[in-house]
């Protein structure tokens, strides 16, 4: 499939055929159809389209007599504080991460330690795997009952060990789906001990 | 250094795409795609500043899967009309248990590509959304049907005029 390219700039190109169609079209709500594969495309184009935003190069100025200077650079004149840290930075060490501007050294941190939010690209959901882990073997319990000796420690462990890490970006820790996987977990584990004996009985040994 | 959660509003319902379980929230300066797949989570980030257009393109997708559903149901209810019709007849056992089971297993079949064919029909058309970037074009995970993807434009186009005002140059005539 061609996507519309970003070839030409005040026209946008059709996703599935690849034909150009005027940018003005979808200046207004309502929708178009591609005059050559007769898609039906619904579309909104902004300013952004007509007047990309140019690159910024940014060197930074050399620092004059009684300007601050960064805290990397002692010959550059310092342009803004790191919005983590405070230190006054260069434009040349700025670092922008969506619309915050931090100094290299919080970048790397942030990179390091999972802390800063719009640098995370996925995260293990703790709370949601010990949900699934302990109540998902339930569902199927009877059949694959042996099963449970790994899937109910693996429920409890997750919600134990997941308590206190960073959850979901947008859902949060959420606590009670790790009561839930720990309480299912558990229920596991009775079961599993239940069928055991239950097992061991109908079985007499010498 | 880190945001509280909190800081994302729900765009959209979840939808089901080609690349798992997808929903859009809303940032302060971003939108957020959230692609779950159980145990964990995948994130994307588009900046209002940079998204020079959205488009959506109906597609064809709804009626490749209503027609799937109905070959499913044809062939199940077939199946079931053809069994009733000589367990009403015959009456030896082993048949009998054969036929009930034939009869199970078509009802069974019927009535889910049914209710597929129900609730895709309900849902509407389906679609893909397509961001255009400075960088590129970025196909969504979600929305995936038409009526949810154009209720999402319609919110997401005041955020992301608001955030070019300074931009704002109007095509020449
Ligand atoms: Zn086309
Ligand atoms: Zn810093
Ligand atoms: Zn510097």
């Amino acid at each position: 499939m061609q996507e519309f390219s970003t070839a030409s700039a005040s026209t946008i190109a059709c996703p599935r055929c690849g034909t150009l169609l005027a940018g003005e079209s979808f200046m207004s709500a309502g929708s178009v159809n591609c005059p050559s594969c007769r898609s039906q495309l619904t579309g909104r184009v902004f300013p952004a389209f007509w007047s990309p935003a140019p690159p910024e190069v940014q060197l930074g100025e050399a620092a004059m007599e009684g300007d601050a200077t960064c805290y990397f650079h002692d010959g550059k004149k310092a342009a803004l504080a790191c919005e983590s840290c405070g230190r006054f930075i260069c434009a040349l060490c700025e670092v922008r991460i969506g619309s915050r501007r931090v100094c290299p050294t919080c970048l790397g941190k942030g990179l390091k330690g999972d802390k800063i939010a719009e640098l995370v690209t996925s995260r293990l959901c703790w709370s949601n795997s010990a949900l699934l882990a302990g109540w998902l073997p339930l569902l199927f319990g009877v059949v694959v009952w042996p099963l449970l000796v790994i899937t109910g420690p693996a429920a409890i462990f997750a919600a134990l060990y997941g308590w206190n890490k960073p959850g979901s970006l947008t859902r949060g820790k959420r606590h009670w789906a790790a009561v839930l996987g720990l309480l299912g977990g558990i229920g596991q584990l009775v079961l599993v001990l239940g069928m055991g004996l239950l097992v061991w009985n109908a079985y007499p040994h010498v | 250094m880190s945001k509280a959660p909190g800081i994302y509003t729900k765009l959209t319902a979840i939808g089901l795409g080609s690349l798992g379980f997808a929903r859009l929230w809303s940032g302060p300066d971003h939108l957020l795609e959230v692609t779950a797949y159980g145990f964990s989570e995948r994130y994307r980030r588009f900046y209002w500043r940079e998204i020079e257009a959205v488009l959506v393109r109906r597609t064809a997708v709804r009626l490749i899967w209503n027609l799937i559903g109905g070959a499913f149901a044809a062939i199940s209810l077939g199946g079931l009309a053809v069994s009733l019709h000589y367990s009403a007849r015959s009456t030896s056992g082993p048949e009998e248990v054969l036929l009930g089971i034939s009869i199970g297993l078509c009802g069974l079949i019927a009535a889910v590509s049914l209710i597929v064919l129900l609730v895709n029909t309900l849902l509407g058309p389906r679609c893909v959304c397509l961001l255009r970037l400075p960088v590129g074009v970025e196909r969504l995970a979600a929305p995936t049907r038409m009526r949810v993807a154009i209720r999402m434009l319609e919110k997401i186009a005041p955020r992301i005029e608001l955030a070019q005002t300074e931009l704002v140059a109007a095509p020449l005539p």
